[in-house]
């Protein structure tokens, strides 16, 4: 699917110099707010996904004029957004030398953090059981069931087969019942 | 972006007991954020773009 009437016009004016500057302030108010809920829902703590979500936008103002409209503007923005959390998680178990499920269980324990945080309420645990799952089926799961991607969609920004996401996203689902009904 | 009812028919489908929860995430942001942050990242990208690059060093 190519990009719609209105991000075509904003990519027009984004390889304008003159109008550079409004096109890419337009292309940040219409899609941060998508955007940081993705990654916040990845990173857990809002200083992490702010970190993260400028990261996204630098690399966007600097690969914009070479995107090619053959996919929808968003689903080139999500991938972007998705490998940066990925990366952001990489570097962060790095940086502690400490393996992926200690990664996770440090994304848990900021969730327990969080000042809102109330195990007895259904969406928090929710938020604990999607830490529990793989990175890819965490992805997954979030576009799913958070931003209403469909799977074609889902294709291009992960570069994964239909078949494959949908399965994955049944696995996804089937933990997070487990982890809601042990816990 | 799909229909929340086919979201919901799907779960509902693979498991009733996560189908039942709300799926508005309940993490907070703080007030003002998204206002601020398109001005505030374009400035970022600016001053990027302004900062001159060092030349490599000299070899002796």
């Amino acid at each position: 699917m190519s990009v719609t009437m209105q991000d075509s016009e904003l990519l027009m004016q984004f390889r304008d110099p003159a109008t550079k500057e409004k096109a890419y302030t337009a292309i940040i108010r219409k899609y941060q707010e998508r955007l940081y809920w993705h990654i916040r829902r990845m990173v857990v703590e809002h200083e992490d996904a702010n970190d993260v979500l400028q990261n996204v936008f630098i690399r966007v103002w600097n690969g914009l004029e070479n995107f090619r409209e053959d996919s929808q503007l968003y689903t080139w923005l999500y991938r972007i957004a998705t490998n940066e959390c990925l990366t952001y998680l990489e570097q962060l178990k790095k940086r502690s030398s400490v393996s992926l499920s200690d990664v996770e269980s440090g994304l848990e324990n900021k969730i327990k953090a969080d000042k809102h945080f109330d195990p007895n309420k259904l969406e928090w645990k929710l938020q604990l059981a999607i830490q529990q799952l793989p990175e890819k089926q965490r992805v997954v799961f979030s576009l799913r069931y958070y931003d209403e991607m469909p799977y074609e969609e889902m294709s291009h920004v992960l570069e994964t087969s239909e078949g494959a996401l949908k399965a994955s996203y049944h696995h996804a689902v089937k933990k997070i019942e487990d982890y809601i009904l042990n816990h | 972006m799909e229909n929340r009812n086919n979201i919901l028919n799907e779960l509902r489908e693979i498991s009733p007991v996560v189908a039942g929860i709300s799926y508005q995430a309940p993490y907070t942001v703080p007030s003002g954020y998204f206002e601020g942050l398109p001005s505030q990242l374009l400035q970022l990208v600016k001053a990027m773009e302004a900062t001159p690059v060092l030349p490599p060093a000299r070899q002796p």
